[in-house]
């Protein structure tokens, strides 16, 4: 009656052995491959080299006479390069690159079903700098975050009319999806410069977005010059009510850069957001104190030393002013006995012991 | 008669178990197979961009718990100083150690006091002194002895840094791990809570200040076997897991969490065995019904050193065993539940049936059935199908875990060490299994009895 | 006699690339991969080379670790330094140049380029 028992163990053994051999196969495969693709790429360094030093290098004919598995270490040191190299060296690279195909193919990757390769096509295409029309760009990358990210550095690279704003939508394609550090990369140094296209559509409709893609905007907003457009401000300072104190940090965080105008400065009122009950706040607003360094923020800044609640607080405006070189408050040597100063007194003395303070970590991250 | 009519459903029960546990192993080992393939790290699919000059990138505090780490420490410091990550502390904390760990750290990287106390308080020991360094980024806390959790509290409460890395002092980073494991960080900025990479055995290899030089096998038939098993643990069992939005544990020897949730539950409880997957189930508890992610990498790599001896590596996995069921306990009403998702529905009963209760049915499984076989109870087929079914899919998964191992991240790679790396699978089921079924009875009994395992390693020093 | 650089630099393209270059105007090349490494190397040698290299991130001791110990030794104070990196973050090219380093040369680089500073540098 059991017989059939003792065949399905025998059938579990054999399909083990089964995977032991596979295993091992493959091992003894890709560690002859890899040995004979070290020894080629050695080969060919110096004759890439030289290649590379030349002025005129017929690299058609240079690449035609290598082999598969050579050709496939060409490309692998260009792909290497590219990221690596910039001048002359890189547009010799850039002449070997189309010799080799490689950005025939990436365009026609483009029109790939699967993501990945269309992914692969647009990096390649990016580290190539060759631009694509936008509608094409626009087919290959809308249907996910990564090669809508992937397309809008492709727009940065290779850049053009209308580029920024293209780019920009791009990666702000769905109000509902936050963004990956590469894409908040992406989007800063589009707007780095000239934020209009950022700030076009964020005061059109940022308020309407999932709110940690607002945010995630605010932040990047913050590394970028602003353009003095009172309307921007306006929108901006009625953000710094908003009922989310990320929402609010985030944007208190855009006027730091900005603080060299003073008709900038007029929006922010220090005095209610340094009562913010939040604590995120008003490290923000710190740094921006900090930032912008005249006596009025010195004194805030002294001001909050003394009089912030919270204790990492206190230390925070402490740092920021031992860092701009501002005096701190003195502590009152007789006072040690009474319990009042004593909370304030221990973030000076530790702002003035401590010998390195830590360099503010990317804000938003909390 | 009786007897007969007993011990064969008993059987049965038996064989039925281990299908259980194996076959839902060779699942997740199966969705394992599928990610890593999706996932393949292609040369050609790193974003460009340039991490190091982009401002978003979010600072990182290494956290270093040392107690009585004399030997290791400077090494250990040196080298996570120079882990390839735009922004990177290091933290050092003494746990009042008795030895000189606490001034091979100071002198050796000419660190000066600080003349002031912590302007805030932390939840953990008594601090003495904070020592920092003007040149680097590297401070040390020195804190009355509190245990590991407690030492890791005194560097997550006072590091001002967004995210922080728990690493043990004797353990080796590879320079780029950091950055690989902060990746799903920098996918999903919002989201990611935490994250783990893969923890690997450097007995055996060569090194060099605080660098694996040379990958390799050791001497040792047992650290050989441990090698096997942690390529089983993370490469195939967490990668699955994470697959299976079930991930439960991030090894308290390598992971990346967001400082500001950590601090939000309360950081890590002093009151546990193991501390690292007391956290995470507690994170998932505590963050349940928002949009967070909890997330394995398997390409970053800390190397570890592993117990060779017998009797140190039994109270290591008394330990383990022990802390798993106490997490279990701790978090009991989680089990089932179906606001805990994945968690609640698979991840948690998979814990308890596998985990925690597969090794005790194991173990009296090899003790019944071939009692039972040997009383003639049971047929031969039926017995031969008992040992491909224990031994047998069991020896299959650390194969399928070579087989991973060879596709994907090729620290192994040459053709003899994959095939003793296959041969050491085979011990790893036979006699090893069943040794640490043996030793999950023992530390049941201590457990309940009240003597928790607390397997302190001696650490031998880097060479 | 030609002239000595020292290549300071662990990734292996790059160190390759620059050999390359540097040789062609003649200069005589040496490639050290690990911070440590490069310390001990210049420290037990009676003749430092005639310009150096340096990559920030290295194994052993990073690049401003370097610097900072020739900072406390005027045997180095006349060796030029030029420092390759994929730091470009202001703070990094401050402190670079604050620890004494001649030039900074952000990645990715132009290794034409980066002959003609040290060329420069040298006269």
């Amino acid at each position: 009656m059991t017989t059939w028992l003792g065949d399905v163990g025998i059938a579990i053994v054999g399909g083990c052995l089964l995977v032991a051999s596979i295993t091992f196969l493959v091992a003894v495969i890709r560690y002859s491959i890899d040995g004979r693709r070290e020894t080629i790429r050695h080969e060919l360094v110096p004759d890439l080299f030289a290649q590379l030093e030349r002025s005129t290098p017929d690299w058609e004919r240079w690449y035609e006479t290598h082999s598969r598995l050579e050709r496939y270490v060409i490309r692998q040191m260009i792909a290497q390069y590219l990221r690596k190299l910039r001048g002359s060296e890189r547009e010799q690279l850039l002449e070997l690159a189309t010799a080799a195909g490689i950005d025939d193919r990436a365009v026609r990757s483009l029109e790939s079903w699967r993501t990945t390769t269309r992914l692969r096509g647009l990096i390649w295409l990016t580290l190539l700098e060759q631009p694509v029309s936008v509608d094409r760009l626009r087919a290959a990358s809308v249907g996910h975050s990564t090669t809508r990210a992937a397309a809008a550095r492709l727009l940065l690279v290779c850049g053009g009319p209308n580029a920024t704003e293209e780019a920009t939508s791009l990666l702000l394609w769905r109000n509902d999806e936050r963004l990956s550090v590469f894409a908040l990369d992406t989007l800063y140094r589009l707007n780095q410069t000239d934020a209009s296209a950022l700030t076009s559509k964020l005061t059109a409709e940022g308020e309407q977005w999932d709110e940690a893609l607002l945010l995630q905007c605010l932040l990047v907003l913050g590394h970028c010059r602003l353009e003095r457009r009172p309307a921007l401000f306006e929108w901006l300072g009625a953000l710094l009510e908003h009922d989310s104190p990320a929402v609010r940090a985030a944007t208190l965080s855009t006027f730091e850069r900005q603080g060299w105008q003073p008709s900038v400065r007029q929006y922010v009122d220090v005095e209610r957001i340094l009562s913010d009950p939040d604590p995120g706040v008003r490290l923000t607003c710190y740094a921006l104190l900090g930032r912008w360094g005249d006596s009025t923020s010195i004194e805030w800044l002294q001001y909050a030393v003394v009089t912030d609640p919270n204790d990492r607080c206190r230390v925070t405006a402490a740092r920021t002013l031992d860092r701009i070189g501002a005096s701190l408050p003195t502590i009152d040597a007789d006072a040690g006995e009474s319990e009042a100063p004593a909370h304030f007194a221990a973030a000076i003395a530790w702002a003035n012991a401590e010998l390195n303070p830590p360099r503010r970590g990317a804000a938003g991250w909390s | 008669m009786v007897l007969n009519s007993l011990l064969w459903p008993i059987s049965v029960f038996f064989v039925a178990y281990f299908l259980l546990v194996n076959g839902s192993y060779l699942v997740i080992h199966l969705v394992s197979f599928v990610v890593l393939r999706q996932s393949v790290r292609d040369w050609l699919l790193k974003p460009t961009y340039d991490p190091y000059r982009s401002p978003f990138l979010p600072g990182i505090a290494v956290v270093v718990p040392a107690y009585n780490e004399e030997a290791v420490i400077a090494d250990s410091v040196r080298s996570l100083l120079n882990l390839e990550y735009p922004q990177v502390e290091v933290i050092v904390v003494n746990d009042g150690s008795t030895d000189g760990t606490l001034e091979a750290v100071t002198d050796g990287f000419d660190l000066d006091r600080i003349d002031a106390p912590i302007p805030y308080e932390l939840p953990c020991e008594p601090v003495h002194d904070v020592y920092q360094s003007a040149e680097r980024n590297l401070v040390v806390i020195d804190k009355d002895n509190g245990g590991k959790a407690d030492a890791l509290n005194a560097g997550v409460f006072f590091t001002d840094q967004p995210l922080f890395c728990a690493i043990d002092a004797d353990s080796m980073v590879e320079r780029a791990a950091l950055l690989e494991v902060a990746e799903p960080f920098l996918r999903q900025p919002t989201q990611t809570i935490a994250t783990g990479g893969a923890v690997r055995v450097v007995n055996g290899c060569s090194t060099s200040r605080g660098i694996v030089t040379t990958v390799g096998l050791s001497d040792n038939r047992l650290v050989n076997i441990q090698v096997v098993e942690y390529l089983r643990a993370f490469l195939s069992g967490r990668v699955g897991l994470s697959g299976l939005d079930s991930l439960l544990i991030i090894s308290g020897a390598f992971g990346l969490f967001r400082t500001s949730a950590v601090r939000e539950v309360g950081g890590y409880s002093t009151e546990t065995i193991t501390e690292d997957m007391e956290l995470v189930v507690r994170l998932h508890r505590h963050f349940a019904g928002t949009d967070y992610r909890v997330e394995f990498v398997p390409y970053p790599v800390v190397w570890t050193e592993v117990p060779s001896k017998r009797t140190v590596l039994g109270r290591q996995r008394m330990r383990w065993f022990q802390g798993l069921l106490e997490t279990l306990w701790i978090h009991r009403s989680m089990i089932g539940r179906r606001e805990y998702g994945a968690i609640g529905l698979f991840a948690l009963p998979f814990f308890l049936l596998v985990e925690a209760l597969g090794p005790l049915v194991e173990g009296l499984g090899y003790v019944f059935v071939p009692a039972a076989f040997l009383l003639g109870v049971l047929n031969v087929s039926f017995f031969l199908l008992f040992l491909a079914i224990a031994i047998g899919v069991g020896t299959l998964l650390s194969w399928l875990s070579v087989l991973n191992e060879v596709l994907s991240f090729q620290r192994y790679r040459t053709p003899s060490d994959i095939a003793s790396l296959l041969g050491y699978a085979l011990l790893e089921h036979f006699p090893y299994r069943q040794w640490k079924a043996a030793i999950a009875w023992l530390a049941l009994v201590r457990y309940v009895s009240g003597n928790a395992e607390w397997g302190e390693m001696v650490r031998t020093g880097f060479e | 006699m030609s002239t000595a650089v020292l290549v300071v630099e662990d990734d292996e393209q790059i160190s390759e690339v620059l050999t390359y270059r540097l040789e062609l105007d003649d200069y005589e090349v040496v490639v050290i991969e690990d911070g440590e490494d490069c310390w001990e190397y210049l420290e037990s040698t009676d003749e430092l080379p005639d310009a150096m290299l340096l990559d920030i991130m290295l194994p052993g001791i990073d690049g401003f670790g370097l610097l900072r110990r020739f900072e406390t030794d005027e045997r180095y104070d006349d060796l030029p330094i030029i420092l390759i990196t994929g730091r470009g973050l202001e703070d990094d090219v401050v402190e670079g140049f604050t620890l004494g380093a001649d030039d900074y040369v952000v990645k990715p680089f132009s290794p034409s380029e980066v002959a003609v500073r040290l060329d420069r540098l040298l006269q």
